[in-house]
């Protein structure tokens, strides 16, 4: 028998450790950055002074926050996964990786697209589409270096010298097609021009809602779950020595996941105007995710089960043991969170913030460190600088998650219960919104002392890392030989069972799992798009007006839609506080949809004529001095600039296209429209606010030329926008509660 | 063949299921469980259980019967321990004791070697309990009102509607003819103004966007004495501004709160300390009558 000898590529895999550690720290320092703002809003003035209203609010929390979340997902997570891919995939299929050009292309591609989403979200360019927030080119860049990680992959799998593929790359094949269709799919909009960064969805409202949350819910499933299981199959085997609890048990667990997962988005949009058939569905199809969840941990878990003593001594293996722990407890919540009674309490509050970092600091991080530590000793071929340090690093993370977590479910309990109470004659117990906000603050601040042990642990990581890196040397083309394959026939052999043969197929493993999860997709998204009555029209709907439009992308802008919902839920304590509880046809010219998915500052749903457009202008240059206590920031910058309006007709014209039915009339009045129905809103305000009068009068005189007229500014826009939100269907509203 | 899961668990499991059942097809009221259909159908249900169990007892003592000594004696041995203690000891202390038989497959992965065990009992009969979850609250969705959010929300508008009459009826709300001033009440009226009105007035009603209330002049007169145009401004809103709107007869705010918001305006605009910065008067110069 041939002997093959051959070198596993170790240059990438540290490519790829060194990018996730880098951007671990970044989208660490991200979170804290935003978890600090919640309760001391000024931190971009404590950094800008006087020049926060030239700043264009890079330093605006609606910007950071998707920030945030982008970089621990793609930048640190993806990263961790990629790592641990390409390291486990040689072994596992006992090949070099197929190409080391598209190895490389895929690191610096995705690096590039990170840098990119950096620079685009700080600008404000962004679509509002939660963990979507690229805009077309970088989603197009995503989607191909997506797919040369996918070629690769499979290209390996073509030369592998193992002839069963084992469960860590079933993961791992089903993850890359899923977040594929998922991007895709949940990507698909219009540019409004070739050369402009600026696209709208091609769904509209509630159906944008429900392909968002599919994608949403299923980029939890498929970006931080299912390649993470992928990792653990392979790293806690391996840093355990033990034999995995068993092949039965993965096989099941792995085909109910994907199956079962991909149904589950609905559950997002519990007591929305999704149809209710859809909200059941995403009720009843999470409950059932807990045993599928559960199939994972247990096989983590019980594969460790012997091998306790280590645990103690090994810190590796702690962060494991704890991963899976937080895995278990994130995968029971969640499915209890799609129940109606804890979705009408924990929905739009904090106890989801808390929920999902049960998952992303336990799950995803504890496994990312432990992989780290773990491939650090082997790719140097030297033990840890400091297990004392990893401990400490441990510990910290540890006590940074209970810190975390807790303070957020407490203030959230509390902020629901001061939400939903009545005084005995029916009217609200806190009918303002910023008294139940100012309440749960110092649970923030606790959050901020839990993330800040996180981060601290990390840092701790990096010092550990660096001295063992100083250490060791480092291996870059590892050497290995194994005894070639002997090719077997491509069908069935006798007494081959089906599962067999399909761990030897990987192109079919593909292709099934893609049938897996395309079922629960085409039921939940395919009769939302096409059957007219999940979406009742309601006559009095109409299409923004120009400069509402314009606003509207302002408010996309600046990620208003972070904090503020709007979504009035069928439930006595909103429908009291904010107004009529909103209806699916309200929002049907609306691309992209902007429900929000969290309830910082009051829901906007009904917002229009609500409050005078001149305290709409006090409060958005600083919301402090018309509501002392508020959290929310600042947004100086759209007092002075000049609403940029030559897109307008592009914008008008991309939205006929998909379907709002803008008259050539429209179009041809836009520019006079803005006018008209921006000169109103100044009049308005100057008449409510002589000072602010007063003040433009002054700035036009110090300016003189360069001077630009209040209704020319971005803030009008907004306003406009603003009075517009809900405003449609209000008529309607007082006839039915006379009719009651 | 499998230690048998004790009935102390799976009984109760079968009738919480069916429980739910009940709960489900009564739109999620809990009180139709007490009701003596559905407690009959319970009892009948753990009667027939108990049934079961022990005709089950009986099969599985038979099919012992075609198992070697050893396996028998082993399957004895794990019955009679404690369930909880036995599902403890195999996750945590017996491991290498129990995998001593399982078969181990080598399939060439780097060394990582993987047990051919068998589904956990209680996994596999807790995705099923999901299962028949799923299936009962589809069939309820499907065929009743529960869990549609619409209906759920009628339910519970009716139900405060009747709750706030009876409270209303022991304590009547004030209308614009039955309101007075009152002194006791303007601590209270402080904070719902607060609450309401400091949006545009300002907490101690010096005025921002909406007019200055500590001051004479008045954009709006409708009732001849101060308090009582100031219940009517809450009541029925201005006509000159929508942003002040009809706050009592849109309920947004009850008669008995407007009356502690208009005895709380009364006595800052009686106060002769006012606040410093107030804004400037707009409206007429208005001079009141005395309240009746």
């Amino acid at each position: 028998m041939e002997v093959q000898k051959f070198y596993y590529d170790n240059r990438i895999v540290k490519a790829f450790l060194y990018a996730t550690v880098f951007w671990a720290l970044i989208g660490f320092i991200a979170g804290l950055a935003i978890a600090l703002m919640l309760f001391y809003p000024e931190l971009p003035e404590f950094f800008l002074g006087e020049h926060l209203k030239d700043s264009f609010g890079i330093l605006s929390y609606g910007r950071w926050r998707m920030l945030h979340t982008n970089t621990v997902i793609f930048a640190f997570v993806g990263n961790v996964i990629f790592t641990g891919s390409y390291y486990s995939l040689q072994r596992l299929l006992k090949t070099r990786m197929f190409s080391d050009v598209l190895s490389w292309a895929h690191f610096w591609g995705w690096q590039l697209m990170i840098v990119l989403t950096w620079v685009t979200y700080i600008l404000g360019i962004n679509t509002s589409k939660e963990y979507a927030e690229h805009e077309w080119p970088i989603d197009i860049l995503i989607a191909v270096v997506w797919i040369i990680y996918g070629i690769n992959i499979i290209g390996t799998l073509f030369v592998r010298r193992v002839r069963h593929m084992y469960v860590a790359i079933w993961f791992f094949l089903g993850t890359w097609i899923a977040v594929l269709m998922l991007h895709i799919f949940n990507n698909l909009a219009m540019p409004i021009a070739l050369n402009s960064l600026k696209s709208y969805s091609i769904y509209a409202g509630v159906q944008d809602a429900l392909v968002q949350w599919w994608y949403g819910h299923n980029a939890v499933a498929f970006v931080l779950t299912t390649p993470i299981l992928g990792l653990m199959y392979y790293y806690i085997p391996k840093a355990s020595g033990r034999p995995v609890f068993s092949y039965k048990l993965s096989i099941i667990h792995f085909w109910s996941l994907i199956f079962v997962y991909i149904w589950a988005g609905p559950h997002h949009l519990m007591y929305t105007s999704l149809p209710g058939w859809a909200q059941m569905l995403g009720t009843v199809f999470s409950i059932m995710l807990i045993a599928p969840s559960w199939g994972g941990m247990l096989n983590g878990l019980l594969t460790l089960r012997g091998a306790w003593d280590k645990v103690r001594d090994d810190p590796i293996l702690k962060f494991f043991v704890v991963a899976v722990t937080c895995y278990g407890m994130a995968t029971f919540e969640g499915p209890m969170l799609a129940t109606k009674t804890l979705n009408s309490i924990g929905h739009f509050t904090d106890w989801i913030i808390a929920h999902v970092h049960v998952g992303t600091l336990g799950w995803n991080g504890f496994m990312a460190f432990g992989v780290i530590y773990w491939l650090v000793k082997r790719l140097w071929n030297i033990r840890l600088y400091s297990n004392a340090l990893a401990n400490a690093h441990f510990w910290l993370g540890t006590l940074g998650i209970i810190f975390y977590v807790i303070p957020l479910y407490w203030g959230a309990v509390v902020q629901a219960e001061m939400w939903k109470e009545f005084k005995p004659d029916g009217t609200l117990m806190n009918k303002n919104f910023l008294d139940t906000v100012t309440a749960i603050v110092p649970f923030y601040k606790m959050r901020f002392i839990g993330g800040s042990l996180y981060l601290i642990g990390a840092f701790i990581m990096v010092y550990n890392l660096y001295r063992t890196v100083r250490m060791g040397h480092f291996i870059a083309d590892e050497p290995a030989e194994v005894v070639a394959l002997v090719k077997r026939s491509k069908k069935r052999n006798s007494g081959e069972k089906f599962h067999e043969w399909l761990e030897r197929k990987p192109v079919q493993l593909t292709v099934l799992s893609l049938l897996t999860i395309a079922v629960g997709s085409a039921v939940e998204i395919i009769p939302t798009l096409v059957i007219k009555s999940n979406i009742a029209t309601i006559s009095s709907v109409k299409p923004y007006r120009a400069l509402e439009l314009e606003g509207r992308d302002l408010y996309i802008r600046e990620g208003c839609n972070a904090c503020h919902s709007q979504m009035v839920r069928p439930f006595r304590d909103e429908v009291v506080r904010y107004g009529e509880y909103s209806k699916a046809g309200e929002f049907v010219y609306d691309h992209p949809f902007l429900w929000g998915s969290k309830r910082t500052g009051p829901d906007l749903g009904r917002e229009g004529g609500k409050s005078p457009s001149s305290w709409h202008f006090k409060h958005m240059y600083d919301p402090r001095s018309t509501s002392p206590g508020s959290i929310m920031p600042r947004y100086p910058w759209l007092m002075y600039r000049r609403l940029n309006t030559e897109a307008t007709l592009a914008k008008m014209r991309t939205m006929i296209k998909l379907g709002v039915p803008y008259t050539d009339d429209d179009i041809a009045q836009a520019y006079k429209d803005i006018d008209v129905q921006a000169s109103k809103i100044i009049t308005s305000i100057y008449s409510e606010s002589p000072d602010i009068k007063e003040q433009i009068n002054e700035q036009q005189k110090r300016e003189g030329k360069s001077f630009v007229p209040l209704e020319k500014r971005e803030i009008i826009a907004l306003i406009a926008y603003l009075q517009r939100i809900g405003t449609d269907i209000k008529a309607l509203e007082v006839k039915t509660e006379q009719n009651r | 063949m499998r230690p048998r899961v004790p009935d102390f668990i799976t009984i109760p499991f079968i009738i919480i299921v069916i429980t739910f059942v009940f709960y489900v097809f009564s739109g999620g009221n809990v009180s139709y469980i007490w009701h003596p259909v559905s407690l009959s159908v319970l009892i009948i249900s753990l009667i027939l259980l108990l049934i079961l169990e022990v005709l089950n007892k009986f099969i599985y003592n038979q099919k012992l019967k075609f198992l070697s000594q050893k396996e028998r004696s082993k399957l004895v041995e794990q019955n009679r321990k404690n369930y909880f203690v036995r599902l403890y000891r195999s996750g945590f202390l017996d491991a290498k004791e129990e995998e001593k038989d399982v078969a181990v497959i080598d399939h060439g992965f780097d060394e990582i070697l993987e047990l051919d065990n068998r589904l956990p009992s209680w996994w596999v009969n807790l995705f099923y309990l999901t299962i028949m979850f799923a299936v009962i609250y589809f069939l309820a969705y499907t065929f009743t009102d529960f869990a549609h959010p619409e209906k759920e929300y009628e339910l519970d508008y009716d139900k405060q509607l009747a709750e706030i009459q009876a409270y209303e009826k022991t304590r009547p709300q004030m209308t614009l003819e039955t309101a007075r001033f009152d002194e006791n009440l303007v601590e209270e009226g402080k904070v719902i103004f607060k609450e309401s009105c400091a949006t545009c007035h300002e907490a101690d009603g010096r005025g921002n966007i909406g007019p200055n209330l500590t001051d004479g002049y008045w954009i709006n007169k409708q009732e001849k004495s101060l308090f009582k145009n100031v219940f009517h401004m809450a009541w029925y809103g201005s006509e000159n501004n929508p942003t002040m709107r009809a706050f009592g007869a849109s309920g947004e705010i009850k008669g008995n709160d407007i009356q502690k918001i208009a005895s709380y305006v009364y006595s800052i605009n009686r106060n002769p300390k006012k606040p410093s910065d107030g804004k400037a008067p707009e409206g007429e110069k208005v001079t009141w009558e005395e309240e009746q």
